[in-house]
């Protein structure tokens, strides 16, 4: 399992397009091995989302159903949380 | 009406919970007794359909003063130890088969044996359905013996508890099951 970041965009986000994406359990977790652990959606329409998967490809998939546009995906190596630093 | 297991897990999972047959406390209070004529060879008994989030996990590991950061611990869980989530515990799995067959064969049957695996990661949030068929029914001593294939699936269908199990009921008009039990030679 490998940690992936990315980075989007979606202009008119709102709260019910966030859960449109988000809401039900396939939306998360689409099959065993991937997870969307953790999106932020930010003012300025950016969208930061995390993903637990076996390959970046998964993710892949994962973004283009939700209709955002992806600026970039990135493999993660560190995470820092709360003062705990875990190396991917 | 239960849905069968099979054209259970074509629902979206969201829409699965709704399914169970778990009884209510009140269902509980006048539960009529399952007796062994009422059962047939490949019969599916009530399933327990639920989704376990972390504060269910959280409080079994305190009931059992399991402190794992894996059961509850999210970030721990899939930072450190690489786990796709919070784990459901294998020992409240196996806590859990047993108190859903005494469930149905209450209130004067009997939850006799059973053995079964614990495989299969569960994470909180998942659908666990808690199943069961009748595989096999004899009667003997004037007792109804009762055999079952058993498990807990998770939504898509992936079995994490496979087993065997055997209760007893009571015959129509037979003799009640004697507590405690003792099996017969």
């Amino acid at each position: 399992m490998a940690r992936f970041l990315a980075i989007c965009s979606q202009p008119e986000m709102n709260e019910s397009k966030f859960k449109e994406a988000l809401g039900g359990f396939k939306k998360w977790r689409p099959d065993r091995w991937t997870f969307v652990t953790k999106a932020y959606a930010c003012a300025d329409g950016k969208i930061v989302a995390e993903c637990e998967a076996r390959e970046k490809a998964h993710f892949e998939q994962w973004l283009m159903g939700t209709g955002w546009k992806v600026e970039g995906i990135h493999d993660v190596t560190h995470i820092h949380e709360a003062g705990q630093i875990w190396k991917m | 009406m239960a849905l069968p297991l099979a054209e259970l897990l074509k629902l979206d999972p969201d829409k699965m919970p709704a399914h169970s047959e778990r009884p209510t406390p009140d269902e509980f209070r006048h539960k009529k007794q399952v007796y062994y004529e009422d059962v047939q060879i490949g019969q599916e008994i009530p399933k327990y359909i639920q989704r376990f989030n972390t504060v269910h996990l959280f409080n079994w590991c305190a009931a059992i003063e399991n402190p794992h950061r894996i059961h509850y611990d999210h970030p721990y869980a899939i930072n450190y130890d690489k786990l796709p989530g919070v784990l459901f515990h294998g020992t409240w799995r196996m806590a859990i088969i047993p108190s859903w067959l005494k469930d149905w064969t209450f209130p004067g049957g009997w939850f006799w044996k059973a053995d079964w695996q614990v495989r299969a990661m569960v994470v909180a949030n998942e659908i666990t359905i808690v199943w069961g068929k009748v595989t096999n029914k004899y009667a003997k001593d004037g007792l109804g013996f009762v055999d079952l294939e058993i498990g807990i699936k998770n939504q898509d269908g992936i079995e994490g508890c496979p087993g065997n199990a055997t209760v007893v009921l009571p015959l129509k008009g037979g003799k009640p099951i004697p507590y405690p039990f003792v099996p017969p030679n």
